[in-house]
């Protein structure tokens, strides 16, 4: 059948580009026609469905180099009881025409889909979704009423009515025990039809749910835990009702029944998922506490009048009054005034930051002692704080490797399961306790409920969460679960010194001249370094205005990447750079200078020699200082077992200095910014994993290339692509507080899978030969994923203290 | 409390007292035989146990 669509394409320059996406539209098998308008960026095209599909349409315009622009939409999901259950969802999206790419959250129950605009509809994907069983809401939608609460309030409800209902049945439990049989219990209570009036509620009205989602399951040709659970629990109450009916009548004693195995189960896994909603709840209680940290008001002074006015109608290029106090509604400049800001909430930095005119405010922070004059710059999604809860709720929700293997076991667990059960009641009715119901029906019961896969399910994605969330909490923001995955298991970090290792901020500390005019000879030098980006170059400018010299204008400036600068200033050519600059030049070095620049370096400073019209005129040296947290977070990586490398573009003594006070294993010197990424991947092809530590912008290619690029004291700037890691504080512990967080979550999640196979394995042989009471099923697999949850949640009490010692509290 | 559990707990004390009620009304019905005590069901359950 034909069937037009259109393409939303990005990418597309000119006209050429234009045919060149037509023709290979048209190109493909099954492709009518294809009409693309550059304006618009729209690909019109006439297809036939039986032959192609629009997933192919796509992939053709990317092998094109352009790209079919995609929607984004997140959804709440409701119905969803365990890893079974998310599977189908993204089954069921990723199955609809139009969809690229499906991923639900089991622990948020939320779903995130990419999807082609024009050819699917967020309808469409409701629908689909509620025929399997689930319902989907748009994030926006659920936003004013809390989805989560309401269902919590429900499970409540459910759980106290059928504790109600249960309690006597338990009670007639204390006969079963020898060391409990001496207590009384009512007559009435040990009647079958009394104990069936009492479970009947429990089994319909709140058991309702499990026999809603095990139709729905099944209807879908698939299997989770509400199968298990239905079938587990009817199986006990229908066989009750069957030995209630024959010995009706009989004056036989009492036949034993099931009624309070069935209603047990059912209470104690409503009350599993209870607590687990409520943990649950609690491990995105980051995201919940940066949303938190928003200003509600801001002042904004428009024509000549302030007024006040909610955060969200603050538009770029307003001007804000910000009092001392008060919170800092966006991100901004400071137009007048000077106050301290208190950053400690995003960057985790503890002490105050002055800020004065022209400089930087992020909004959420706290303006402590001055008033200020604030203009907007980024306001709405595009603040800092807007971008770090964006960052880190992709984090939340995407899926570490690890959960992908996860899901396959636990898709074929429960038919397994099923099966097993199955061979179990044959094996008892048949062979070991013949045409005993009774024997073989308990171990049958207790295997379906013992073996959800509940706790599989949520093991890993709780731990994610509640390990992502923490490390934002923390200044370090993972822009994925792969990365909290995949830092655990670097080797080798890199740092980057200027920057990371040090300040970034050198100063000049040492002039030496064979001139008799000293200030003549800073004069030339400050007149050509003005001229250069380098922040050597910067610092020794800032130096010598310091000294109130005048500078003067340069012509014909070069700058000689990894060797140092030449320009003409009042006609004297002069070279500021390294010995190789000066000897190129045939420049002769005096001895004397050569000694002091030795020492200069063995001190850690970067001496640059001058010449004036082919004479050495004289040397220079500035220094960068290191930073006070630099020696500690580098024993804390070392002590993780890392090797730390330096990397540098200064000489090797400088370089040498330096990583001798901060204590690095290796230093690589003398490495030209372009070359960076070729040293990581030098190392990689040693077999190492590299994590790389350095500045977002300079850094970026080493940043991309690295296992782990770590983009450190970007604060504002979140989003840095090349980066994996970006961690807010300019701090160097928060790289080692990244690599522990890592460490501690990926172990985190290990105990949670080890808990729910434990459960789960170790416990189905044990109910299999019948010594495991289906009522202990129920509760013990109720309270695996409690425990799994709970586990989880012991990442967010992780503490760091950094700068005495290394020690971690609460994991 | 919120409305909704308020509205379960009640559910099941009228459905607690109705059973109570109803087993003591029709008591000569729902025990039809005269029973051999507990004790032989505590035999049966320690088998099970």
């Amino acid at each position: 059948m034909s069937k037009e669509t259109t393409l939303q394409i990005s990418g597309m320059t000119c006209a050429a580009c234009t045919t060149r996406v037509e023709k290979g539209l048209k190109s493909v098998e099954g492709v009518h026609d294809a009409n693309v308008n550059i304006a618009t960026e729209h690909a019109a095209v006439t297809y036939d469905e039986e032959r192609t599909d629009l997933e192919e349409l796509a992939r053709k315009v990317e092998e094109l180099g352009y790209q079919v622009r995609s929607e984004e939409v997140e959804f709440d999901v409701t119905g969803m009881t365990c890893a079974a259950c998310s599977n189908r969802v993204e089954k069921v999206l990723t199955r609809l025409e139009g969809v690229q790419e499906a991923n639900v959250n089991l622990a948020l129950e939320t779903a995130s889909v990419s999807y082609i605009d024009a050819a699917v509809e967020v309808g469409d994907m409701k629908q689909a979704v509620d025929k399997a069983g689930f319902q989907l809401h748009e994030k926006a939608e659920s936003e004013g009423h809390d989805v989560r609460d309401e269902e919590i309030e429900l499970q409540t409800g459910k759980f106290i009515f059928a504790a109600i209902l249960t309690l006597p049945l338990l009670w007639t439990m204390v006969t079963h025990f020898e060391f409990t049989a001496f207590l009384w219990v009512p007559e009435l209570f040990m009647n079958p039809w009394v104990q069936l009036a009492l479970a009947t509620p429990v089994q319909f009205i709140v058991g309702a749910q499990f026999y809603r989602n095990a139709y729905k399951a099944l209807k879908n040709k698939s299997a989770n835990m509400d199968v298990l659970v239905a079938m587990g629990t009817s199986a006990a109450y229908f066989y009750s009702i069957y030995l209630g009916w024959q010995w009706m009548g009989t004056g036989e004693a009492m036949p034993e029944l099931y009624f309070e195995a069935a209603a047990i189960i059912i209470t104690l896994i409503v009350l599993g998922k209870l607590f687990e909603a409520r943990a649950k709840g609690r491990t995105s209680q980051a995201i919940k506490k940066l949303l938190g940290l928003r200003a509600n008001t801001a002042t904004v002074v428009r024509e000549g009048v302030e007024r006040e006015i909610p955060v969200e109608d603050v538009v770029k290029g307003d001007l804000l009054r910000v009092k001392p106090g008060e919170k800092i509604p966006v991100d901004g400049i400071v137009k007048k005034g000077r106050s301290a800001i208190d950053e400690s909430m995003l960057t985790g930095e503890s002490l105050p930051i002055d800020k004065s005119e022209g400089d930087e405010v992020i909004g959420a922070t706290i303006n402590k002692n001055g008033a200020l004059t604030v203009e907007a710059t980024r306001v709405g999604k595009d603040t800092a704080l807007a971008q770090i809860v964006k960052v880190v709720e992709e984090a939340q929700g995407s899926k570490a490797n690890i959960q992908r293997m996860v899901d396959k076991v636990s898709s074929v667990f429960v038919p397994a399961v099923v099966i097993f059960a199955v061979l179990t009641f044959l094996g008892w009715y048949f062979i070991f306790a013949p045409g005993n119901m009774a024997a073989a029906l308990i171990p049958t019961i207790s295997i379906l409920v013992i073996a959800c896969p509940c706790a599989l399910g949520l093991a890993t994605p709780t731990s994610i969460m509640a390990g992502s969330g923490r490390s934002a909490e923390m200044g370090v923001l993972f822009k994925g679960g792969e990365y909290l995955e995949s830092t655990r298991a670097i080797d080798t970090v890199v740092l980057d010194k200027t920057g990371t290792v040090t300040k970034g901020e050198p100063e000049l500390t040492t002039i030496e001249t064979e001139w008799a005019d000293e200030q003549e000879f800073l004069r030339l030098v400050g007149s050509v370094e003005k001229v250069s980006e380098h922040p050597l170059a910067r610092a020794l400018v800032k130096g010598i205005e310091e000294q109130g010299i005048k500078l003067g204008q340069a012509e014909n400036f070069a700058a000689i990447p990894g060797a140092g600068v030449e320009a003409s200033v009042d006609g004297h050519l002069t070279l500021i750079g390294t010995r190789k600059l000066l000897s190129d030049h045939k420049v002769q070095i005096p001895a004397g200078a050569e000694v002091v620049m030795e020492q200069l370096e063995a001190e850690g400073k970067t001496a640059m020699l001058v010449a004036v019209d082919g004479i050495y005129a004289g040397l220079t040296a500035v220094s960068d200082t290191i930073k006070d947290s630099s020696k500690e977070a580098i024993s804390r990586l070392k002590a993780e077992g890392h090797h730390v490398i330096m990397l540098t573009g200064d000489n090797e003594r400088t370089a040498r200095a330096i990583a001798a006070q901060v204590g690095v294993d290796e230093v690589l010197a003398e490495v030209l910014p372009e070359e960076k990424s070729k040293e990581i991947e030098r190392l990689q092809q040693n077999g190492r994993k590299v994590a790389m530590v350095g500045d977002g912008i300079n850094d970026a290619p080493a940043l991309a290339v690295a296992n782990i690029g770590m983009a450190i004291g970007t604060g504002t700037d979140v989003a840095i692509e090349a980066a994996d890691i970006t961690l807010m504080r300019g701090d160097l512990n928060s790289a080692a507080d990244a690599v522990l967080m890592s460490r501690l979550t990926m172990r985190n999640i290990k105990q949670n899978l080890f808990f729910a196979f434990i459960y789960n394995t170790s416990a189905l042989p044990i109910a299999a030969a019948g010594f495991l009471a289906p009522w202990v099923a129920g509760a013990a697999m109720a309270f695996s994923s409690v425990s799994v949850v709970l586990n989880a949640l012991r990442l967010q009490r992780i503490k760091v203290t950094a700068q005495t010692d290394q020690t971690v509290k609460g994991a | 409390m919120s409305p909704i559990i308020r509205k379960w707990i009640l559910g099941a004390f009228s459905w607690l007292a109705l059973v109570i009620a109803g087993y003591y009304l029709f008591e000569d019905v729902l025990e039809p035989a005269e029973r051999e005590e507990h004790h032989s069901f505590q035999h049966v359950s320690e088998e099970k146990i």
